[in-house]
């Protein structure tokens, strides 16, 4: 196992980051809470953030928690897939090709949502205006939220990008063939 | 507030990589095609349809004529049909190029097998 600091790996992989937080102001918008401030990408820790107003019910701080995950794991997929048959399956890859797996690649694997993240949508689930149904889908959700956070120091969240990006189009041709 | 606009260069840079990305997509149909029957042809040589198998690597070799993999597969199904001049085509294509050791195997040891054969007709 080797460590690479999180700033350097966030440099290489900055458009994840881009849209990572693009997806989190994406969700604000569709649940009409304001934000106060958005910095999409920078050198430093962390490397991009989204303040908003604090949200009116817990399940609007579910979506945007969540809304990384669902937004950079169907985008890395989507842009990675026309590339990854010739450059993991063929080795027939030209320097577009190469370009769209970094792309995709470097989308989804910041789909994880940060350990902010989690902690914006524990406070927000764990008061007592939530109902106990909230409270039983949001947990769970928390839960997996710093696994994944912390899993990234094993790199769990590069292997997870690199499954979406290079395993989706390796499973449409086993559905279609 | 709530519609605080995304910036002018996330628009630029969207609509690049939106270009590129549709650029790709308009390619990957043809990339999936090559893919499928390349997994076919897999399948059909796993169950011991050589004859199928070759269409469907062929098929895939008409895709990615490039692809060293495709091409010893389908000079690999020629062989196990029996149709040695279009294997000596598809192992002739690839002479010289990198492939798995376990690829590499097989290709040689079929090469070895016409020679042998070829060599016993005269």
């Amino acid at each position: 196992m080797f460590f690479i600091p999180g700033p350097v790996i966030a440099a290489l992989t900055f458009p994840g980051v881009i849209v990572h937080e693009m997806a989190h102001q994406l969700f604000c918008r569709l649940f009409r809470v304001a934000v106060l401030d958005v910095c999409y990408f920078r050198f430093g820790n962390p490397a991009g953030y989204v303040i908003h107003e604090p949200t009116l019910a817990a399940r609007q701080q579910i979506w945007i928690g969540i809304g990384p995950f669902i937004v950079n794991s169907i985008l890395g997929a989507i842009v990675s897939l026309p590339a990854a048959i010739q450059v993991v399956q063929f080795d027939v890859g030209s320097p577009l090709h190469y370009f769209l797996i970094w792309l995709g690649v470097s989308i989804a694997m910041h789909a994880f949502p940060s350990t902010g993240d989690a902690k914006t949508l524990r406070t927000a689930v764990s008061g007592p205006s939530v109902s106990s149904l909230a409270k039983l889908v949001a947990y769970p959700i928390v839960g997996v939220i710093y696994v994944g956070a912390f899993g990234s120091m094993v790199w769990l969240d590069a292997v997870y990008g690199l499954g979406v990006a290079l395993a989706t189009p390796k499973l449409l041709v086993m559905l279609f063939a | 507030m709530a519609a605080r606009p995304f910036p002018r260069w996330i628009h630029g840079a969207s609509v690049f990589v939106a270009a590129v990305v549709l650029i790709a997509v308009i390619r990957f149909p043809a990339a999936l095609s090559g893919a499928i029957a390349f997994e076919r042809g897999q399948r059909a040589e796993a169950r011991g349809s050589f004859d199928v198998a070759l269409a469907e690597y062929s098929k895939a070799a008409d895709r990615f004529p490039d692809s060293t993999l495709v091409i010893a597969r389908k000079g690999l199904a020629a062989y196990h049909s029996r149709q040695y001049a279009i294997a000596a085509e598809a192992f002739d294509k690839i002479a010289g190029q990198n492939a798995s050791e376990g690829l590499a195997r097989e290709v040689n040891g079929a090469i070895l097998e016409m020679r042998r054969e070829s060599s016993a007709k005269r």
